[in-house]
């Protein structure tokens, strides 16, 4: 008994200081009716000197079409290792996509900033459509992005 | 031999004036260029684009979500192999999330 309560402890000591390190964090885009298929978007995270931190989420399965959000190609070579897990089905246009997931809080106010890079099949290239510092201030106000979002925003 | 000469010069003359503009509206890549298009246009047209190129359809390609020709889900068209689905595996340690904790996602 005892070495099982030791355990538990141990173990709870472990996860509490972790989850105390993350909040969950809501980013919201809405697309605008560009009249095409699904758009590839592509969330990651620069750190203050602009360099490629990792990905949040990548909207979008075929990994040849990665290649077209080149901001993201760009940092990663198209690796499928960071975006692991977080890969899920483009966004059709007009349609909104929340995606809620435990963020760190050493992200918030450090100077991080959060990419969406977006293409559609046929359509313009967008890199950096939207392109956001991530910080408790920010939270809640919506940008507009610059070709195929047409709002964005993030909720802590 | 003075008619002679007289065709040879009279064809030469025909080549020349036919063949060198035809040489001329070639780029030096060997492409026709389009009557009423100088280059110097398309240029200026290429360096207005800022944003980089489009996303042209692949040649013998139809893009679905579903059900495209070319699926690379299932390793196909010679591109990098596809990441693992969201809820199949547990998201990258790359610092930016909770351990273990997968992202919930919802498009409307």
């Amino acid at each position: 008994m005892k070495p099982t309560l030791a355990a538990l402890a141990l173990t709870t000591a472990l996860t509490v200081p972790g989850l105390a390190h993350a909040r969950p964090v809501t980013f919201t885009a809405t697309l605008n009716d560009y009249g095409g298929n699904g758009a590839y978007l592509a969330f990651y995270v620069t750190d203050p000197s602009g360099a490629y931190v990792g990905s949040l989420w990548m909207a979008g399965r075929k990994s040849g079409y990665y290649q077209h959000l080149t901001g993201w190609y760009q940092a990663t070579g198209g690796d499928p290792a960071q975006i692991d897990g977080i890969t899920g089905a483009s966004v059709g246009a007009g349609r909104t996509l929340k995606i809620t997931l435990d963020l760190a809080d050493t992200l918030m106010d450090a100077g991080y900033t959060l990419h969406v890079d977006a293409a559609a099949e046929n359509m313009r290239e967008s890199p950096n459509d939207v392109s956001v510092p991530l910080t408790a201030a920010g939270a809640g106000k919506t940008v507009a992005g610059r070709r195929y979002v047409s709002a964005f925003s993030y909720q802590m | 031999m003075t008619k002679t000469l007289t065709l040879l010069t009279a064809t030469a003359a025909t080549v020349l004036a036919l063949g060198v503009p035809a040489l001329a509206a070639l780029s030096t890549d060997g492409a026709p260029r389009t009557a009423g298009a100088p280059q110097a246009t398309a240029l200026r047209l290429a360096e207005a684009d800022d944003e980089g190129g489009g996303w042209f359809r692949a040649a013998g390609r139809d893009h679905d979500e579903d059900e495209g020709a070319c699926d690379d889900d299932e390793g196909g068209c010679g591109a990098a192999p596809a990441a693992a689905p969201a809820g199949t595996v547990a998201p990258p340690k790359n610092g930016l999330f909770a351990p273990g904790a997968a992202p919930q996602v919802q498009t409307n």
